[in-house]
């Protein structure tokens, strides 16, 4: 095992197990006007800076420290924007009535607006909870808080969201 | 349980197979489920790592290996070079002794730092430390110094036979190869050497030739000979008579059939050449010749 990251190979490693994880969560933490691939870059970037005193293990502390840490310039930030997958018309089953996908979208767009309304915190570890299936530990990790802390943004997120969006 | 224990649970995905039984009849699961559902609409784009991975290594090509300069560092490097300069330079003046010469024909006239006073005669050296001059009194000498001391001014002079340590008083030291001479003009000196550790009261000298110890006596002088440009010998080896008119004069001599040992007792002048030589080879029956490039050739009369 290598003291230090600096090697090619070993970042490259690293740069593969890290990376969409990384992009994921900085995706649900600033949205997508916010370039997470570019955030990706240079949180990698940072620890390529640093490689020759991290150690192989620690880079997956590093680089989600980093993004914890990334913080936007208040003047290029743009809204959190999130976006979701809208069914195309010719997939949809016969049974959906102009209605019904009407109703459908109305409801994405009012959860869409929920979303974009928590706080930078509760979306990051909710949506991290409920798409990618991230267990409450692992989201601790990665925001470097108490598990504790992390159920109690999951469950206020929650709630929030069936606050804004209502019954269906 | 409560419901709100039960969502807490299932988003936890904790849930054993009863609870989720239990939990799944209830109409907030419906809800819960149903919003799950469509917020999975919003799962993060695609993420093409090695595309990805393929730019970052781009950029740090472009960029070269970044070796950051940590200010930290650069303040060290600052600091070590002012340390290494200033400490230098310290050195340099505080700790390095003064180093005062003559060459041929010349003589010099020097004063330490407690006024005492020392006359350098020709091609000498003289070394002492004049910052520390408190601390640290001593001087380095080789060739010949007169030294006038002021009252009550301790120091010792060194030279590469023996050490001459003074009490306010005026006295000669000559070293030269194989030539060791201390006159004592007032006072009393310390000499101490291999061979001896005397004390040597005023108008007194000690002589040391060829490991040979010579203790002399003379008349009230006031100060060496060669201070008023003349050099005195009493009963030194012509050799050393010769060496010291090479030095006042700057010339080289070459003899021939002259006897180096015999013992000279005279002096000569440093200030008229020809009036020089005549003085130390009319005793000696030596006749002289200066040739065109100003070497003086010397010959006996033994043939």
């Amino acid at each position: 095992m290598p003291d230090n990251i600096c090697d090619e190979h070993t970042f490259n490693e690293i740069f593969r197990l890290h990376a969409r994880e990384l992009h994921d969560f900085l995706y649900y933490k600033f949205g997508v006007d916010n370039n997470p691939k570019d955030l990706v870059q240079e949180a990698f970037m940072k620890l390529w800076d640093n490689c020759h005193k991290i150690l192989p293990e620690k880079a997956r502390a590093f680089l989600f420290t980093v993004a914890n840490r990334q913080m936007l310039n208040d003047l290029s930030r743009k809204k959190t924007a999130m976006t979701y997958a809208s069914k195309e018309p010719v997939q949809s089953h016969s049974g959906e009535t102009p209605e019904y996908l009407l109703q459908e979208k109305e409801y994405m767009e009012k959860l869409k607006t929920a979303i974009e309304s928590l706080t930078e915190e509760q979306r990051t570890a909710f949506l991290l909870n409920r798409i990618e299936g991230k267990r409450h530990q692992e989201i601790a990790e990665m925001l470097g808080i108490s598990r504790k802390a992390v159920e109690k943004r999951i469950y206020t997120a929650l709630k929030k969201i069936q606050e804004r969006v209502g019954k269906i | 349980m409560k419901p709100d224990r039960y969502i807490e649970k299932w988003l936890n995905g904790t849930l054993n197979d009863e609870e989720r039984r239990e939990f799944e009849k209830t109409e907030t699961y419906k809800e819960l489920k149903e919003l799950s559902d469509s917020i999975q609409k919003f799962k993060a784009p695609t993420f093409d790592t090695e595309s990805e991975l393929l730019r970052f290594s781009d950029r740090i090509k472009g960029k070269g290996k970044v070796v950051r300069m940590n200010w930290q560092k650069i303040l060290l490097r600052v600091a070590a070079m002012l340390t290494i300069v200033v400490g230098s330079y310290i050195y340099y003046m505080y700790y390095l002794p003064a180093t005062i010469e003559t060459t041929a024909a010349q003589k010099k006239r020097i004063f330490l730092p407690d006024s005492s006073e020392v006359i350098l005669n020709a091609v000498s050296k003289i070394k002492f430390n004049e910052n520390r001059w408190n601390r640290d009194r001593r001087l380095v000498l080789d060739g010949e110094a007169y030294f006038k001391v002021r009252k009550g001014s301790i120091f010792s002079v060194e030279t590469s036979t023996g050490t001459v340590r003074v009490l306010g008083t005026e006295f000669n030291v000559k070293q030269r190869k194989e030539f060791f001479e201390v006159v004592c003009f007032e006072g009393l000196v310390q000499v101490t050497t291999s061979l001896i550790d005397n004390k040597l009261p005023a108008l007194h000298s000690i002589r040391i030739l060829n490991g040979e110890v010579i203790q002399g006596q003379f008349k009230d002088t006031a100060s060496p000979s060669w201070i008023g440009n003349e050099s005195e010998f009493n009963s030194v080896p012509f050799s050393q008579v010769i060496q010291e008119f090479e030095r006042q004069y700057n010339t080289s001599i070459v003899s021939e059939s002259v006897d180096m040992d015999a013992l000279f007792t005279g002096r000569f002048t440093h200030e008229d050449m020809i009036l020089a030589l005549e003085s130390i080879t009319i005793p000696h029956h030596i006749t002289y010749q200066i040739t065109e490039d100003q070497q003086i050739l010397l010959s006996g009369e033994s043939e």
